[in-house]
């Protein structure tokens, strides 16, 4: 049964039942805890809230009034006093009443699965920051993850794209700066699954074309009209993600289709948002902090800022969402590594508390790439 | 300098106008054919003379007063307020598909999509599929009662929204067409409908797509702004957006007419609505590219504007309700067509000149202080207006040319138009090149100019100098029927940006 919900369920499932802050809340599955008296347990779920434990039970298909006597005495021994059943099914009353005499909430997933606001947002795949997300970024939207050069723009770029072939969504990588082939070799090093997505035709890559740079160049001179060039890239782009029904879409980097001027990169940008399908583009930094022209940060829905300080021969890097127009999220920076199993991240940052050491974050990855 | 060279250029209009009629009249004439062809030339000096003043009338309004005219407005928010009307008939379903999903893609959140298929000699199963996949609206129609008017009021009188835009299967608009339109019409409730230019965006393929985007240019970037101005502005049946209520108040579309556009405006203006036009790049279209497609469409638009000549002049010219400036504009407009046959009398002048027949016999008064100067001025002011306005060069020598090329098929027209003979209709997208017979009145013209200028040349007088100048520099405009029938190259608007990584 565990593995089942999704981490922005249980986060909202938690944070609603303690009226916790949703997004400092950390979720372990399948979770061991040594109780008082030396036995080990195994929980459904584990979450974490700054020192404290919530434990979560999914209730089994036949009514079984044992497990919740076993789940109760399980959360006494471990010394947990916030307990949540989250049942599937309808509770008959005796289960409703033990639930009642042990101080166990009762959720009923339908409540979370159908709330419009976090249902159906575009993850990435990476717990950590799916719950800085509230559950991910909202489809229909456009959002830049911006960064200087090998901050890791590509690889959690294509995490998301990766992410969402698995879970059935295609995905569209635009390289405007990179040869496909030399790409694809270089993210097939990584086991995120991007290769296999794309041999699968869940992604597509594209490049641009010659074309750009000479349509670029005539608006530039001042002998196009920059609709022009908006009209026919956003139209093309478009055909591509409708005809192939592609719902996650990645422009990295999105410079080489940009014009710095604010009513290009305005509209260019407002064009790019499309109903159900979610739009990254990256951009590295140059005039600003969060991006090349200084302006595409303002035209975007979303800001993921990735940076890193190298000291000696390691480096630091650093994940923070600077802004994400129409939904809560964390703000508080973390550190995240580059590993062969793509990003991953740290717990450890201010509001968020770290997990037990006796569960790494890179085993919550192995369940995420399984 | 616009004011300068308009007021200049209309005074020496009137002073060209009234010294050759002078001339015609009072100096002496040989004989009788000297007579017809003078006053003939003195008629094609007053056509030319009104549609100039109209012109140089525009153009000075579309500099100090259009600008004016189009405030900025605050973009709305447009949930449930538009509808967008594509009408096909007959078109290439490969093009509909790749339209309608452009269409859909960038303007398809912000309005419900009505796509009016009136086709009946082509599958139309491929686009009620696209309509299906992409959750548009698709109506067709049995019969074509009414043509695209028909087609249009068939949905519009079922519509219960503010404003409703009409797009041409062929036409791309600008994924921020709707909220820049809305907003103009959000901000001036006495405007009936918004008018966006029409810009051909495959230019870049060949000699005939750019010389349509020169006429064009003409048009939308100073007639029309200035006709905005004056309130004389029609609709050009796409890339245009109404307010709902306005074409209620005149009963929806005029299906009496086959230019429904020009039709309803009409309606409109009686009704008190005037039209907008905003000058900005919206929509874009293709030129036709094959001679044969731009032979049908000019065709259609000169039957089409011919046929409304009675209701011009019934409506507005000889109505009491219309400035001055309105009808001159109206005038010219509907008359505009005809100029085929005032055309000709300046092309075959050097010829009746070989033969000894003197076409305007003018004294050296009246040349060097009325002639020549309604002619160096309008020609200059002609060249001003169009390079000020961001034309380039070449755009003025193929406007000329264009009315080289298109003077037979305005003959034609006319004389279809008079004789109510029906074309059947077809589109500017079809076809290929024309066979070289059919520019035999071009090749006619130019073999007589050239015959005519060398002849002159031989025979030289200041007189026949003249003459020689003018039919060689007629002879040039002609020069681009050499090039403009054959195929064009691909354009970059067709090309793909993106391509597959493999």
């Amino acid at each position: 049964m565990a593995g089942n919900i999704s981490t922005d369920i249980l986060q909202r499932i938690a944070s609603k039942s303690f009226s916790l802050d949703t997004h400092a809340l950390k979720v372990e599955a399948n979770y061991s805890i040594t109780g008082m008296s030396g036995t080990e347990y195994h929980f459904d779920y584990i979450v974490f809230s700054g020192g404290e434990k919530i434990a979560i039970k999914i209730s089994s298909d036949v009514s079984s009034i044992n497990d919740i006597m076993l789940f109760n005495s399980h959360c006494i021994d471990s010394g947990i006093d916030k307990k949540i059943m989250i049942a599937n099914r309808e509770l008959n009353e005796n289960e409703k009443r033990m639930c009642q005499a042990f101080g166990i909430i009762i959720a009923d997933i339908k409540n979370y699965e159908n709330d419009e606001l976090y249902s159906g947002r575009a993850k990435f795949g990476i717990p950590e920051l799916d719950a800085k997300l509230a559950g991910g970024l909202r489809p229909g939207y456009v959002y830049l993850i911006s960064g200087k050069t090998g901050a890791g723009k590509t690889t959690l770029s294509s995490m998301f794209l990766s992410f969402g072939a698995k879970n059935n969504e295609k995905g569209l990588m635009v390289l405007t700066d990179t040869f496909p082939d030399q790409f694809l070799d270089n993210i097939r090093t990584m086991d995120i699954g991007f290769g296999e997505a794309y041999e699968n035709k869940m992604i597509e890559i594209m490049e641009i074309s010659d074309q750009i740079r000479v349509m670029k160049s005539e608006v530039s001179s001042g002998n196009t009209d920059f609709r022009k060039f908006i009209t026919k890239i956003i139209t093309e782009l478009k055909r591509i993600i409708i005809t192939k029904n592609i719902k996650r879409v990645v422009i990295d980097p999105v410079t080489l289709l940009l014009i710095p001027d604010d009513d290009y990169i305005n509209l260019f940008l407002n064009s790019l948002a499309m109903k159900d399908v979610t739009v990254i583009i990256t951009s590295g930094l140059r005039t600003t902090e969060l991006s090349v022209f200084g302006m595409e940060e303002y035209y975007v829905t979303g800001i993921i800022k990735l940076d890193y300080v190298t000291t000696g021969e390691n480096i630091d890097r650093t994940l923070r969402i600077v802004k994400m127009r129409g939904s809560i999220f964390d703000s508080t920076p973390s550190r995240f590594k580059i590993t062969s199993a793509g990003i991953i991240m740290d717990g450890k940052n201010s509001g968020i508390s770290s997990p037990p050491a006796n569960s790494g974050s890179s085993d919550i990855f192995k369940n995420i790439g399984d | 300098m616009a004011n300068i060279l308009s007021v200049l250029s209309i005074i020496f209009i009137i002073a060209g106008i009234i010294s050759s009629l002078y001339a015609a009249i009072i100096l002496k004439h040989g004989n009788l054919e000297e007579y017809i062809f003078t006053f003939w030339f003195w008629l094609a000096t007053v056509f030319f003379g009104i549609q100039s003043i109209s012109y140089f009338i525009s153009f000075r309004r579309s500099v100090y007063k259009y600008p004016d005219t189009i405030n900025s407005a605050y973009l709305p928010s447009l949930r449930n307020r538009v509808a967008i009307l594509v009408p096909i008939f007959n078109e290439d379903i490969n093009m509909c598909i790749d339209n309608l999903l452009a269409i859909h893609t960038n303007a398809g959140n912000y309005a419900d999509i009505y796509v009016l298929d009136d086709s009946n000699k082509v599958d139309t199963e491929p686009i009620k599929e696209i309509c299906q996949k992409l959750n548009l609206h698709y109506i067709h129609r049995n019969n074509r009662s009414g043509y695209k008017a028909g087609a249009l009021n068939n949905v519009l009188r079922t519509l219960n929204v503010e404003y409703v835009a009409v797009i041409d299967i062929d036409q791309t608009p600008a994924p921020d067409f709707v909220r820049e339109t809305v907003a103009l019409l959000d901000s001036h409730p006495e405007a009936g409908f918004v008018q966006v230019p029409q810009v051909y965006a495959n230019t870049d393929s060949g000699v005939l797509p750019e010389l349509a985007q020169a006429q064009q240019f003409l048009f939308y970037e100073i007639l029309t702004e200035g006709k905005s101005v004056t309130g004389s502005l029609f609709s050009c049946g796409t890339n245009v957006i109404y307010r709902l209520n306005a074409l209620k108040s005149v009963n929806y579309f005029d299906e009496t007419n086959i230019v429904e556009d020009i039709a309803t405006s009409l309606n409109l203006i009686a009704r008190g609505w005037h039209g907008l036009y905003y000058n900005k790049k919206l929509v874009f279209g293709r030129a036709p590219t094959t001679m044969q497609g731009y032979v049908n469409q000019q065709s259609r638009w000169m039957l089409g504007s011919l046929s409304l000549v009675p209701k011009v002049f019934k409506n507005i010219i000889f109505s009491k309700k219309y400035s001055l400036v309105e009808r001159i504009d109206w005038f010219a407009a509907a008359t505009w067509y005809f100029f085929g046959f005032f055309y000709i009398v300046f092309l075959i002048a050097p010829f009746l000149d070989v033969l000894g027949i003197k076409v305007l016999t003018v004294n050296s008064i009246i040349y060097f202080f009325a002639w020549l100067p309604y002619t160096i001025i309008v020609m200059f002011s002609f060249f001003y207006s169009n390079v000020s306005k961001g034309a380039p060069f070449r755009y003025l020598l193929y406007n000329m040319g264009a009315n080289m090329l298109m003077f037979s098929l305005s003959i034609q027209s006319v004389i279809y138009a008079i004789l109510r003979k029906k074309k059947p209709f077809t589109t500017a997208r079809t076809g290929g090149t024309m066979p070289w017979r059919w520019f035999w009145p071009q090749f006619t013209m130019m073999f007589l100019l050239g015959f005519s200028s060398v002849y002159l040349i031989i025979h030289f007088s200041l007189y026949n100098a003249i003459t020689a100048f003018w039919a060689v520099f007629q002879f040039i405009l002609f020069i681009p029927v050499i090039f403009i029938n054959r195929p064009v190259k691909q354009s970059e608007m067709d090309m793909p940006v993106f391509k597959n990584a493999n």
